[in-house]
């Protein structure tokens, strides 16, 4: 009889130590929208040789990091441990002291073949376990690209979508005087590094786009001061007239593929949208209207085209089937609305609205969620970063005191001015490059 | 006749209506007195406590029904005994002798006992009388908190798809007691999307970078299982 009680007294204790708590559920859905906190202290040298190499690429790839708004590089002065050795894994308390989230550790050696072999590791430094480590060769000459190619992969694993480093811009260089300005087509990379003039600044050129290998670039040139659409081979330094029309060719873009080559023709004072297959050269013409119809960007997936028309009484923006048919407008906003470009990631289209100003903003195919991006005197001209995240627009100064480069992030912030050897206009992102 | 009198009270029905209005917006004219109010913590007073069962004591009369008239008595039948087999004789099962100094013991080997994959009841049962009714001020505590520290990947597409959900345990002193867990379902997205995976080390940053929170020690009980819920949806465009 006793030990029928004591048995369920031991029930009875067993049932209340049970946990009946309910977790406490909370949402979050606000935050403090900060650029995360990364240490990258220069890379670890093999030999007294390499020690320039180890510091200019950690310089870089913070820089990198730094400018994309994303991430805040901390101040190499403010670390407390010095990594010697990038096999080891580090004294993760060390660098949460400093407020460090990410740590990226990197070693450089040169190689008896006389190439450069650069290690990396990305560590999460609260939860103290490795997110990355690769390892590159590469020619000593091309520290730089292995920098931002680093900086992507890093960019990649903490925001999961792809990085833009490593790519490089293609712009309208201006210099001279206002009344004789010279205009040279021009390609650097992303962060203003190697600026090489492509032309002489002998004619006007306009409108440079990119191909989607980042090895051809379609433009519109006065060569013989006719405005024809031309191709330059980056590798080749080829120039070719793309067709034989008799008007005036304008405002090209590459599809997706690199296959076609979409643009403007002029004829006796109406401009239609023609595609041009590059491999058999033939012509499709997709716009039948008498208005303006001009700036045609494909769809990522090379299905559809936006384009600006102002054949409904003013310039706004329109989407069509990349065969010309299901012609529709989706820009109602208000002022006038143009130069639509397609983001690589399909889900934005970024334009120029003149409606008190010139501005950049973005909407979405359907034209809704119009959002301003930019608000300068004059900005125009968007074009896009391949991960669909940054834009890089014209920005012209008031007082005609010349134009600069700038980019923003698609969330408005972010908002920089690119460095360019001079005056530059007409910027256009490259693909990542192979 | 009938139509006639139904739209005259209704007339004046609606009559009445106007009448009371205006004096009553007379009334709400007059600006409202300020009363001084100040603001205490009352959950530890208020909230409820875990409820004491009353055990109910068993009815010990036992109740023995009246004899019943003979008339009404079953017939006795005789049935003849059955020679049943001898039985078998097993070993006596082992009787473990209780120990009233060795509690611990015998509870360690009933959990032994039990079956390795059991499955275990859902944890997350909320409870009457388990001081689980007054928690909204400790969420605002926790918002106020992880609202600091998280930053979200903002500029993602599709933010509805970046929801990510966290259990974690928190020791006293507001600390993280073990690495947060994703929810199942969370956990399963993240397998499969970068940006996810993205997102839930944001959360997980967030989560990491605001301990030790600061919670009222004595309502332990109440926030040391705690559930983040990240929803970056009214983050994007920021």
């Amino acid at each position: 009889m006793r030990k029928v009680g004591l048995a369920v007294a031991v029930a009875l204790s067993l049932a209340a130590s049970s946990p009946a708590l309910a977790a406490l559920k909370v949402d979050v859905n606000q935050g403090n929208i900060q650029p995360l906190p990364v240490a990258i202290p220069d890379f670890v040298a093999a030999a007294p040789g390499d020690e320039a190499a180890g510091q200019n690429i950690a310089k870089v790839v913070r820089a990198d990091l730094n400018r994309s708004g994303l991430f805040n590089p901390l101040d190499p002065k403010s670390f407390i441990d010095k990594v010697t050795n990038i096999n080891v894994v580090p004294s993760f308390a060390n660098w949460r002291i400093i407020t460090a989230q990410g740590l990226v550790t990197g070693s450089v050696a040169t190689q008896p073949d006389g190439r450069l072999r650069v290690d990396f590791r990305l560590w999460d430094v609260y939860g103290e376990s490795q997110m990355l480590g690769l390892q590159y060769f590469t020619q000593p000459a091309n520290w730089r690209r292995i920098a931002h190619m680093m900086s992507d992969a890093i960019y990649q694993r903490i925001t999961g979508e792809k990085g833009y480093f490593d790519t490089r811009v293609v712009f309208i260089s201006e210099s001279g005087p206002a009344l004789n300005r010279k205009k040279r087509l021009a390609v650097m990379d992303e962060d203003g590094a190697n600026p090489i003039f492509l032309t002489n600044g002998g004619y006007l050129v306009l409108t440079p786009r990119f191909n989607p290998t980042a090895q051809m670039i379609a433009y519109m040139s006065y060569v013989v001061g006719k405005p024809r659409v031309y191709l330059f081979d980056l590798e080749s330094g080829r120039q070719e007239k793309l067709g034989d029309f008799p008007n005036m060719t304008f405002s090209p873009r590459f599809s997706p593929d690199g296959n076609k080559v979409v643009m403007s023709l002029e004829q006796g004072g109406n401009s239609d949208i023609y595609v041009m297959d590059l491999r058999t050269r033939a012509v499709a013409r997709l716009t039948y209207d008498p208005g303006i119809d001009t700036s045609p960007s494909y769809s990522p997936d090379g299905k559809e085209i936006t384009f600006e028309s102002d054949r409904g009484g003013s310039q706004q923006i329109y989407v069509m089937n990349a065969d010309g048919s299901n012609q529709h407008r989706i820009s109602f906003g208000e002022g006038r609305n143009g130069t639509p470009v397609w983001s690589p990631r399909g889900d934005l289209i970024a334009f120029t609205k003149q409606a008190g100003g010139f501005h950049i903003w973005i909407m979405r195919p359907d034209g809704t969620g119009e959002r301003m991006l930019s608000n300068g005197w004059e900005d125009e001209g968007p074009t896009w970063a391949p991960n669909g995240r940054v834009l890089m627009f014209t920005r012209t100064i008031q007082g005609g005191r010349g134009s600069q480069i700038w980019s923003v992030d698609v969330t408005g912030h972010n908002e920089r001015r690119v460095a360019t050897p001079g005056d530059a206009s007409d910027p256009a992102w490259s693909p990542l490059i192979q | 006749m009938g139509l006639v009198g139904s739209l005259a009270l209704h007339a004046g029905i609606i009559a009445v209506t106007f009448f009371t209005w205006a004096h009553k917006l007379d009334i709400i004219d007059q600006a409202s007195p300020i009363v001084p109010v100040d603001l205490v913590t009352v959950g530890d007073k208020t909230n409820v406590a875990p409820m004491v069962k009353e055990e109910l004591q068993p009815i010990v009369e036992q109740l023995t029904p009246p004899p019943l008239p003979v008339s009404l008595q079953p017939p006795k039948f005789e049935v003849a005994p059955e020679t049943k087999p001898a039985p078998v004789q097993m070993p006596a099962p082992k009787q473990e002798a209780f120990d009233i100094n060795n509690i611990q013991a015998m509870l360690n080997k009933r959990q032994a006992a039990a079956p390795k994959n059991a499955r275990v009841g859902s944890r997350n049962v909320k409870g009457i009388g388990d001081q689980s009714a007054m928690t909204a001020d400790l969420r605002t505590m926790l918002q106020s908190e992880i609202y600091r520290c998280w930053s979200p990947p903002v500029g993602a597409p599709h933010p509805e798809n970046l929801i990510v959900s966290y259990e974690l345990f928190l020791n006293r002193d507001g600390s993280v007691a073990q690495p947060p867990q994703l929810t199942s379902d969370s956990a399963a997205a993240v397998a499969s999307d970068p940006y996810m995976r993205a997102s839930a080390e944001a959360a997980r940053r967030a989560i990491y970078t605001c301990a030790p929170y600061k919670l009222p020690a004595d309502r332990y009980s109440q926030w040391h299982d705690v559930t983040f819920v990240f929803d970056p949806r009214d983050m994007m465009g920021q």
